[in-house]
């Protein structure tokens, strides 16, 4: 079956004073309708630029797509005219971000926000929208939904703004959810509420979502294939069983080993030597080899690519060919 | 609302009050009116007499009490330059100042916001470039110099407008662009940058990933936000409004409150001083009112919170 979303060679660049930072390298990947997808790195690592430039929503200056194809339906969502792709946004293909203390508009009521999609989109009339917008603050388990549809975000808590967020996200049923670490700035609590909900809305409504976080927990509880980015490229890209059980990429290697785990007992928590390289100065091979342990000569001369290894796994490492145990 | 409205308008006496004592005091302590009053040729006794009139022989806050109880029933004194009540004077020359400032303050704010919103939108370009440039060079120019300019060129060399004085419509114009020119600038770079602000606010990548349209997003989303700001400033450059209708006044021989002070002040008319800084406070706390009302209806969070 053909992809609901697939993403070819995806490359955002931004031009700051300092020079021009290579936010996201040659991204690929493939995103199934239904599946739900995770994309875990760590602060700077080109998660967020990449779900930003499948909409193109990145601020333009600085930022700018340099190539690459996003193929939705039969189109380039890269190529597409402006008014075009603004039937896709929101529509087909929604977003939920990081921040809902200001994603949304602190001077209009949360009823509102969610009617302006869906006069958007579906052209409803307003009084239709706003009998939708409060079913939809009940699906994502808002309580007294009626009264809550007039009320502004800073009368709301954290957890009931992103609620609203995904409201609104969900309200022109979209086949694509893209979440950009939803649930970073939420208390714990709230954040398994959230997610749970998202899972919920994705079993009922067969939406596709890429899941973006830093958060292995999450990833390895929520999602059921994963792609690991470092430095704007993905290293690895596995379904998520395996990718715990037996990492293939040191960079994922040295994430999972430094999970603090509770049944084994350690004198000190694993971490990975090194900072991570600045966009402006990259090495010129693998942009993981100044922090690697198992670094060759041929890691430094060009970055490797993403190779298949096993079922439905790939990875951007240059010792795969090895036998699996030497790279532990 | 309606509580914040009461509670804000409760205080406008104590402002009132407070701004009344000043310049009482001020002016009391920097001369004697009698002096002023009578001519050189007046007796003791004439002078004694007016004294008791005045009351300026009571010690100064029994003055100031007898000057409040008759303010409260709208009396000023009499002005010593001209005969007639001070209030009276200085409501007459209410009109032009009020026609002066309007025109100012609409073609400063209406052009200002609007120059700022195209620098902020067209950011780093040509448009950018030449208004913020402008903005920049009117922000360092005097406002008396910038009048005089005005009258030597559409005045004295086009002939196209009278260089001062009052009459008709024609006469309002030049006063009026100058006032607007000495305000406008800062209302351009203001809202330029607030603009700019609100642009990189996460709820307008909200708003696009909603699909809207890039005019929806600037004028429903980005502007209303923007404005707050600009409305606080406004309401701060209320006072620098008065003090540049002063100026203006002054320089095209306009009959406003501005020119009425400031001759009063060289005349020591004490009663008129009053009455006009007393008006001129009254529609500073007035228009600062209506900027907070104004701002409040913008913004849920001034009038829910």
């Amino acid at each position: 079956m053909a992809p609901l979303l697939s993403v070819r060679d995806l490359h955002t660049r931004f031009h700051t004073k300092r020079g021009v930072a290579t936010a996201v390298d040659h991204v690929s990947f493939d995103l199934a309708a239904g599946e739900f997808l995770g994309i875990v790195g760590e602060s700077g690592s080109g998660k967020s630029v990449t779900a930003l430039s499948l909409l193109r929503l990145i601020a333009s200056p600085p930022g700018e797509i340099v190539g690459g194809e996003v193929s939705f339906a039969g189109q380039n969502l890269l190529a597409l005219s402006e008014g075009a792709l603004r039937h896709i946004r929101g529509n087909d293909i929604a977003m939920i971000f990081q921040e809902p203390m200001t994603s949304l508009n602190p001077i209009y009521t949360v009823g509102d926000q969610i009617m302006e999609s869906l006069i958007q989109h579906l052209r409803l009339s307003r009084r239709a929208a706003r009998d939708r917008a409060i079913e939809l603050l009940d699906q994502v388990g808002i309580t007294s939904p009626a009264q809550r549809v007039q009320e502004y975000p800073h009368q709301l808590s954290g957890g009931m703004r992103q609620r609203v967020m995904i409201a609104m996200a969900i309200s022109c049923n979209p086949q694509i959810l893209i979440a950009d670490e939803p649930t970073t700035a939420l208390d714990v609590t709230i954040q398994a509420q959230i997610l749970d909900q998202l899972r919920a809305l994705q079993q009922e409504l067969g939406l596709a979502v890429i899941l973006i976080t830093h958060d292995l927990g999450v990833i390895a509880e929520f999602v059921s294939r994963v792609l690991v980015m470092y430095a704007g490229r993905v290293v690895e890209e596995s379904p998520v069983a395996p990718l715990f059980a037996q990492p293939l990429h040191p960079y994922a290697q040295g994430l999972l080993q430094s999970i603090p785990q509770i049944d084994r007992d350690m004198e000190r928590l694993e971490s990975i030597d090194g900072v991570v390289p600045s966009p402006f100065d990259m090495p010129p091979g693998c942009a993981f080899a100044p922090r690697c342990r198992q670094v060759m000569d041929a890691c430094r001369v060009a970055p490797p690519d993403l190779r298949a290894a096993g079922p439905d796994r790939r990875a951007a490492c240059l010792r795969l060919n090895e036998p699996a145990d030497t790279a532990r | 609302m309606l509580t914040y409205i009461t509670r804000r308008l409760a205080f406008v006496p104590v402002s009132l009050l407070l701004v009344s004592f000043a310049a009482f005091v001020i002016l009391r302590i920097t001369g004697d009116p009698v002096q002023i009053y009578l001519d050189i040729n007046s007796t003791p006794e004439q002078e004694a007499l007016l004294r008791g009139q005045l009351h300026l022989d009571e010690p100064l806050p029994i003055q100031f009490a007898i000057f409040t109880w008759n303010v409260l029933h709208g009396d000023f004194g009499t002005s010593l330059q001209f005969s007639g009540p001070a209030l009276t004077l200085v409501l007459q020359r209410l009109g032009p100042t009020l026609q002066l400032v309007s025109l100012g303050l609409v073609l400063a704010v209406v052009l200002g916001v609007l120059a700022g919103i195209a620098c902020a939108i067209r950011r780093d370009r040509v448009t950018d470039f030449v208004l913020s440039s402008a903005a920049l060079a009117g922000q360092s120019m005097p406002s008396f110099w910038l009048g005089i300019l005005l009258i030597q060129f559409f005045a004295l060399r086009l002939g196209w407008l009278p260089t001062s004085g009052t009459g008709s419509v024609l006469h309002l114009i030049l006063p009026g662009i100058t006032l607007s020119l000495f305000l406008m600038p800062n209302f351009v770079l203001l809202t330029r940058t607030s603009v700019l602000e609100t642009i990189g606010e996460q709820y307008v990548v909200t708003a696009r990933s909603k699909g809207l349209s890039g005019a929806r997003v600037l004028f429903k989303h980005v502007l209303p936000n923007a404005i707050n700001p600009v409305l606080s400033f406004l309401g701060l450059q209320i006072g620098r409004l008065v003090g540049g209708s002063i100026i203006t006044e002054t320089i095209f021989a306009w009959p406003g409150i501005g020119r009425l002070m400031i001759g009063s002040i060289f005349q020591r008319d004490v009663p008129v001083v009053i009455a006009a800084v007393f008006i001129i406070s009254f529609a500073i706390i007035v228009a600062n009112l209506l900027v907070d009302i104004v701002q409040s209806l913008v913004d849920p969070r001034i009038r829910l919170g």
